[in-house]
């Protein structure tokens, strides 16, 4: 029962994680951009805006959705990733945080690649327009998958 | 015990009654007319007339409304556009010498023809003749094209010196490229009557840059008026949650998007921490949450003598139209007005003095607002 609780905050923590990665990857993009043109972007404000887009992004409803958007999403995606991993797992041997890794980076790569199908070409996640963004989410779900991974191993 | 219920009870009918002849002084300002029903998604309305009306309908089709009908066959000739996302047939304007050379503006979004996964905003002018448009030509093309279906712009009006100003969007994902000189998105776009480049463009002679540009650093701007003496143009634009503004937009100023923003993106993200700079122009007026601002009217006409000199601007969320009253070119006062009609498109004056909305909806309607007299 206990390593059941242990294993559900696990999860709960790694979408915390990646939410909260995915969240500073946009504003630290979107502070290089606004320094390239000559905004005064300083660590003052890189802390604070760091700060306010994971309060906003993570923590906070996102009109007029009655959940904060980005954590809602991440956990659609790490559950069936995690879901399909957990079934891999029960016949073959891989090491339970590259596997869970692989399978936050999968989410990401569905989040990234399939919403903006969804929304006529739109990359509703900022920092996701560019390749080097999308590469950069995908490593912040492989993160949250590794973590997950490896927390389970320890259980 | 009875007495005090009897207080209680003229005190409450009093105050209902007070309401009443309140509520009553404000009915009797204006009422609507409904001048046609089942357009879909009308979105630019243009007088020839003051019986005789141009309405684009997004899906693709330029409708006419005559003597409060509307005709069943739409106008002939008009070139095909991309009905996707944000996109579709959309602006539209008359030439200011129409009388005489029967040129129509239209503004609309469509796929681009060397790559079917992009599309771009255009805009053509044509001879209307009576319900046919011929001699079709391209005054503008935004480039690059875009992949997404968003944030187009696609609003018009013409200069006191016959230039033409067209509104092009940032396209949603290319917010920054709206910094930028050597693209279309966000901008304000000068261009003559026949789509040449007038010689006193702003950038015209910076290497790079293009030739049209007349301002810069805009979103989604979907509404851009001149006043009465075209001495002053306002133009409003979609900021994103939050951040809707009104401008007034000159020669070759930087409107600061998305460097400057009072909104924040639909994911919570801030889009800038900053709301000013030097080099980058403040709005007269933003609305924080956004009221999604659609379309704007400088009214001039007689019919409302109180409304003279305002600025009246549709709004999708939660629908209705903002009064802007106006000294000068500072804003004074906001009134909320014909909120009880869903989401609104537009609104225009016509040459009679009331004022004409489109309502947006698969079935949408053109009501006019005239005196309740």
């Amino acid at each position: 029962m206990i390593d059941r609780v242990k294993k559900v905050g696990f999860l709960f923590l790694a979408i915390l994680l990646v939410s909260f990665l995915v969240g500073a990857q946009t504003t630290v993009f979107n502070l290089i951009w606004l320094s390239s043109v000559d905004m005064p972007v300083t660590f003052g404000v890189l802390i604070s805006s760091i700060y306010h887009d994971f309060v906003l992004m993570t923590l906070t409803p996102a009109p007029p959705a009655p959940l904060p958007l980005l954590p809602t999403i991440i956990s659609l995606g790490l559950f069936i990733a995690f879901g399909v991993t957990w079934i891999i797992l029960k016949w073959t041997g891989i090491e339970k945080k590259y596997a869970y890794g692989i399978a936050g980076a999968m989410a990401l790569v569905f989040i990234v690649y399939l919403m903006p199908l969804l929304f006529f070409g739109v990359d509703m996640l900022a920092g996701a327009r560019s390749t080097i963004g999308k590469i950069s989410l995908i490593i912040c779900g492989y993160l949250g998958g590794h973590f997950f991974g490896s927390r389970l191993s320890k259980v | 015990m009875k007495k005090q219920f009897l207080k209680i009870s003229l005190l409450i009918i009093s105050c209902f009654a007070c309401f009443g002849v309140y509520a009553n002084h404000h009915e009797k300002e204006y009422k609507f007319e409904t001048l046609a029903e089942g357009l879909s998604f009308p979105w630019g309305i243009a007088f020839l007339s003051n019986d005789e009306i141009l309405v684009t309908e997004k899906t693709g089709k330029l409708r006419v409304i005559k003597n409060g009908n509307l005709l069943e066959d739409s106008v002939s000739g008009v070139p095909d556009s991309l009905f996707k996302g944000q996109g579709g047939l959309e602006g539209i304007v008359l030439h200011p010498n129409f009388e005489n050379n029967k040129y129509l503006y239209l503004a609309f979004s469509e796929t681009d023809p060397g790559n079917s996964k992009l599309n771009t905003l255009r805009v053509i002018r044509g001879k209307l003749e009576r319900l046919s448009l011929t001699n079709v030509e391209t005054i503008f093309k935004a480039s690059p094209s875009r992949r997404t279906a968003n944030h187009y712009g696609a609003k018009m009006v013409f200069l006191k010196d016959g230039t033409l100003l067209i509104t092009s969007g940032d396209g949603f994902s290319y917010r920054e490229m709206a910094q930028e000189l050597d693209n279309h998105f966000g901008k304000v776009i000068r261009v003559n009557d026949d789509g040449s480049i007038p010689e006193d463009n702003p950038f015209i002679s910076i290497p790079g840059a293009k030739p049209e540009i007349w301002s810069y650093g805009h979103r989604n701007l979907q509404g851009i008026v001149i006043n009465s003496d075209g001495s002053v143009v306002y133009e409003h634009e979609h900021g994103p949650r939050g951040g809707d503004e009104l401008n007034i937009i000159e020669k070759g100023k930087n409107y600061g998007w998305p460097a400057i923003t009072y909104g924040i993106d639909y994911s919570g993200a801030l889009i800038s921490p900053f709301k000013e700079k030097e080099g980058m122009e403040q709005p007269i007026k933003y609305w924080v949450p956004s009221i999604a601002p659609s379309g704007m009217t400088f009214y001039d006409g007689d019919l409302f003598p109180d409304w003279k000199g305002s600025l009246f601007i549709s709004a999708l969320v939660p629908g209705d139209v903002r009064r802007i009253s106006l000294n000068g070119t500072e804003v004074i006062d906001e009134e909320i007005l014909f909120n009880s009609l869903g989401r609104i498109r537009n609104v225009v004056s016509a040459p009679d003095g009331s004022l004409v909305l489109a309502i947006d909806s698969r079935k949408g309607k053109i009501i006019r607002v005239v005196p309740n007299k």
